[in-house]
């Protein structure tokens, strides 16, 4: 299957939920951020940086929150299961499997996995040739350059160690690391620049270290790896970026006192590194220029833009998630869905009730079962919700002696071989014991609205069979663990022993009563049945 | 240094096989591939051996060349090259530079040249006017 089949359907789920949902969220945080601009008008651009900073801490918050909400609302208070072997932490039971492996979800879990590998690998390259590019050069600055940058550094009030280099092959100045922060002078620069004009260019780079920008933007990077598919991400991103560049611009003219130089130091820089091929694409540079020397620039403009868009981006998305989560569901929202019903629309879901229609109408069931919620359902199980076995005047008829392989004490009531639309007989009497919400055969206010219930769980039920136990030629609901599982639905303990045996134990079943344990042997064949047990509540 | 060129690196392809070679021990090898002048040759190797990459012993009245270095560490330096190359941008992202990875063209550069000298001239004028 996809690369996601061998991770919990759960996960699958919930991971799909999130990317999904930070459309949306993703979207309406960065439109927040022209609103911030216009409410309070920064005039320091270490305002802006902040709150550019602040909005994509919460983008990148937004997800972990949403699978947060999702695990809170889907796992029936997470009680462990018991195994023979141990499982992987996500492994909710009550997400549906079913949904989560039909449909598209998976691929987008997968597509989405794909390109945070491919961007990590991409990355991470990138970072081994920029390290590998400071580690090259390391030919110190002649006097008096090394006592300028300690003067320097005491000014900004760093407290690290810091290198300078003179980087012979680079084309500008740069900053690498953190905690042992190094500084890459071109050779150009050296010979180009004035004494004047290098000290401001070196207390710029300094200023990056003073304010551990090489540490923001690896989050950044990070960040910009996950969330790879949202534009706002990326937009946020270049803002913190260019914010930056402005905030050092002011740090390094208020140290050096000295706005001109630096601006004229960016331009010769920039006229070192020029090739013909550039072409005219409005860099950032000029608008750096235009703030140092106290002109007037123009902002604003772009951002109004972009606030417009983003709101659009926002409208379209609030509006088509809900179309498009219904049409991932495959049951009707109302019940029996499964206790983690996907938020289908953009507020949060309300609390699962413990299913509705569980309201007392079954007198002939004597101890009230606990709550689907203290039910560990094994992984993968879609979630129906345990019920009491249905009344006695539930039809759920076995076959004494029945087939299942000559087992002594016979069980299984006949499955009819081989129908999946149509409504089968015994199996469906006896799953509408079982299905939450038919009540009784009568009972229930609308026979259809019943008998449909039945026919899906039904289906869901071989469908799940089929994937699960099928073999080679052998349809998954004929053997001894499918045909069990048909009719009585998910096991309310399972024990594994991977190879050697499992065991299914029911708390409560129609005809053996309390605590029946069906043993399978390691190929899934019935080995023990329970006994029959006392009159059926 | 550089990475070697593809002609170069046929040279050195050569002489990596040969050990030390004249330049006529390297043309006829080369020729065998495909024809070839051996001025051609032998101002490849002159070059060659001016940028470093091979080593020259004039004892003789021959010259005899060696490759300066072996061919693991050539292969080594090229893929390096080739990866700077390709994640320039990127390894730039990553250190924080004075100057923005885009780059500004010959016209904006003058006219930021202009807008600075005017700034200057305008401050200058302003000084120049303030009362003693």
């Amino acid at each position: 299957m996809t690369l996601s089949g061998f991770l919990s359907p759960a996960f699958v789920s919930i991971a799909g939920e999130c990317l999904l949902h930070f459309l949306w969220q993703g979207a309406a945080l960065a439109a927040l951020l022209p609103a911030a601009n216009f409410v309070l008008r920064p005039s320091s651009a270490r305002t802006r940086y902040a709150l550019h900073v602040i909005t994509l801490f919460l983008m990148a918050l937004a997800p972990v929150l949403t699978a947060w909400w999702l695990w809170q609302w889907s796992a029936p208070e997470g009680e462990a299961i018991r195994l023979g072997s141990r499982l992987p932490l996500f492994s909710l039971a009550s997400l549906p499997a079913a949904q989560a492996s039909t449909g598209w979800t998976p691929w987008l879990v997968t597509a989405w996995m794909c390109g945070v590998a491919l961007l990590s690998v991409w990355n991470a390259t990138a970072y081994t040739v920029a390290w590998a590019g400071t580690r090259r050069c390391r030919t110190g600055l002649p006097q008096p350059w090394p006592r300028i940058v300690e003067r320097l550094r005491m000014q900004l009030h760093i407290r690290r160690r810091v290198q300078v280099f003179c980087a012979p092959s680079r084309k500008a100045p740069c900053v690498f690391g953190n905690w042992r922060p190094v500084i890459l002078v071109p050779a150009a620069a050296l010979v180009r620049l004035t004494r004047l004009e290098l000290e401001a260019i070196l207390a710029h780079e300094l200023a990056h270290i003073a304010r551990h920008d090489w540490l923001v933007n690896l989050l950044q990077v990070f960040i910009e790896t996950v969330l790879f598919y949202h534009p706002a991400v990326w937009w946020v991103s270049r803002g913190i970026r260019r914010e930056r560049e402005f905030c050092c611009d002011d740090m390094a003219a208020a140290v050096t006192e000295n706005r001109r130089d630096l601006a004229r130091a960016l331009v010769t820089l920039e006229e070192s590194r020029w090739s013909p091929a550039v072409t005219a694409s409005g860099s950032p540079l000029r608008i750096r220029i235009q703030r140092l020397l106290d002109m007037p620039t123009q902002h604003p403009a772009q951002s109004r833009l972009a606030a417009v868009a983003l709101l659009v981006l926002l409208a379209g998305v609030t509006v088509w998630h809900p179309v498009f989560a219904a049409g991932q569901n495959t049951e009707p929202p109302p019940p029996p869905p499964p206790p983690a019903a996907p938020p289908s629309e953009n507020t949060p879901p309300p609390p699962p009730a413990p299913p509705p229609r569980r309201t007392g109408a079954q007198p002939a069931v004597a101890p009230a079962p606990p709550q689907p919620a203290k039910t560990p359902l094994p992984p993968g199980f879609p979630s129906v919700p345990p019920v009491p076995p249905a009344p006695p005047a539930a039809p759920a008829k076995v076959v004494p002696g029945g087939m299942v392989g000559g087992v002594p004490g016979g069980v299984v009531g006949g499955v009819p071989g081989g129908i999946v639309g149509g409504v089968p007989g015994r199996a469906a009497a006896a799953v509408a014991g079982s299905v939450p919400g038919v009540l009784a055969a009568g009972e229930t206010a609308d026979k259809s609205e019943a008998e449909k219930l039945v026919e899906e769980e039904v289906a869901r039920r071989i469908r799940w069979t089929n994937q699960r136990f099928s073999k080679p030629g052998v349809p998954g609901y004929t053997t001894d663990r499918g045909r069990i599982y048909l009719l009585w639905g998910p096991p309310d303990e399972l024990e594994v022993h991977p190879g050697s045996k499992e065991m299914w134990r029911y708390r409560l079943l129609p005809v053996f009563g309390k605590d029946a344990t069906f043993e399978f042997d390691g190929e899934g064949k019935l080995t023990k049945a329970p006994s029959r047990g006392p009159a059926p509540i | 240094m550089k990475s070697p060129t593809p002609a170069e690196l046929e040279i050195l392809k050569v002489l990596w096989t040969l050990g030390d070679a004249t330049v006529r021990q390297v043309h006829d090898e080369l020729e065998r591939q495909r024809p070839s002048r051996y001025t051609t040759t032998l101002k490849l190797m002159q070059i060659m051996a001016a940028k470093g990459l091979v080593l020259r012993e004039e004892d003789e009245r021959a010259h005899v060349y060696r490759a300066a270095r072996g061919r693991e560490e050539t292969q080594r330096r090229m893929v390096g090259d080739l990866l700077d190359k390709v994640f320039e941008g990127s390894a730039a992202q990553l250190m924080m530079g004075a100057l923005a990875h885009q780059r500004a063209s010959r016209q904006e550069l003058s006219e930021l040249r202009r807008m600075i000298d005017d700034f200057e001239a305008a401050e200058r004028g302003r000084k120049e006017r303030k009362p003693r």
